[in-house]
C-alpha cells in the first residue's frame, strides 16, 4: 500500500511527540510504502536543528528503502482541481494533488484543512491514529 | 527505515525540535514553512 504523509506527521514521528506518528513511521516498509513530494521533505528539513539531523533525514530515503521523495512537478491541472476541492491555498492544493497523482491510498495529516475541508474520492484523508486503527484491523 | 532510530536519537540528544507545543502549533508552523517554500519557488 502506498501512503503520503504531511510534514506535521513526519515531524511528530521524528520528534516522538505523537505515539501514533511514531508508530506510523515505524511501519513504513515493503507493505507500507511512503511517498512524499520534495516540498514535504523541504518543510521537514527546514525545521530540523542542524546539518547532521538533515543528513540523517535524507538517509531515510536512500536506495533500497521503502520511502521515496518525488521531484517531478505535480500536474498544474490537478493542483487547480484541488483548489476547487476545498484547498484554496495553492501549497495545500499541491499536496492534495500530489497524493492523487501518486495514487496514494491515504494522505495522513493533522492539518484540519485536509481533514475537514478536502473533498476527494481519490484517497482517504485521516490522522495517524485513525489510520493505525484501520491498519490494526486489516481494514486499511 | 533502518536509519529512523538514529535520527530520532540525534534529535533527542539535540534537545528536540522546537516548533510548537501542540499539534495545532506544529501544523501552523509547517503551513507557514510550506507557504514560504512554495512562494519562493513560484
Amino acid at each position: 500500500m502506498r501512503i503520503c504523509i504531511d510534514s506535521c506527521v513526519f515531524i511528530h514521528g521524528l520528534a516522538q511527540s505523537d505515539p501514533a506518528a511514531v508508530r506510523l513511521l515505524d511501519l513504513v516498509g515493503p507493505d507500507l510504502v511512503l511517498i512524499v513530494p520534495r516540498l514535504v521533505a523541504q518543510e521537514v528539513t527546514r525545521n530540523l536543528q542542524n546539518s547532521e539531523q538533515i543528513r540523517r533525514f535524507y538517509r531515510l530515503f536512500r536506495q533500497g528503502a521503502s520511502a521515496f521523495i518525488v521531484d517531478e512537478p505535480t500536474p498544474r491541472r490537478l493542483v487547480d482541481e484541488y483548489t476547487r476541492k476545498g484547498l484554496p491555498e495553492k501549497a495545500d492544493a499541491f499536496i492534495g494533488a500530489f497524493a492523487e497523482w501518486m495514487e496514494a491510498r491515504y494522505l495522513i495529516s493533522d492539518n484540519r484543512h485536509f481533514l475537514r475541508e478536502l473533498e476527494t474520492t481519490a484517497y482517504k484523508v485521516m490522522a495517524a491514529a485513525e489510520f493505525l486503527a484501520l491498519w490494526d484491523t486489516d481494514a486499511a | 527505515m533502518n536509519d529512523l532510530a538514529d535520527l530520532r536519537k540525534q534529535i533527542a540528544q539535540d534537545g528536540g525540535l522546537k516548533i510548537g507545543n501542540t499539534k495545532e502549533e506544529v501544523v501552523e508552523r509547517l503551513r507557514q514553512t510550506r507557504r514560504e517554500i512554495f512562494e519562493a519557488d513560484a
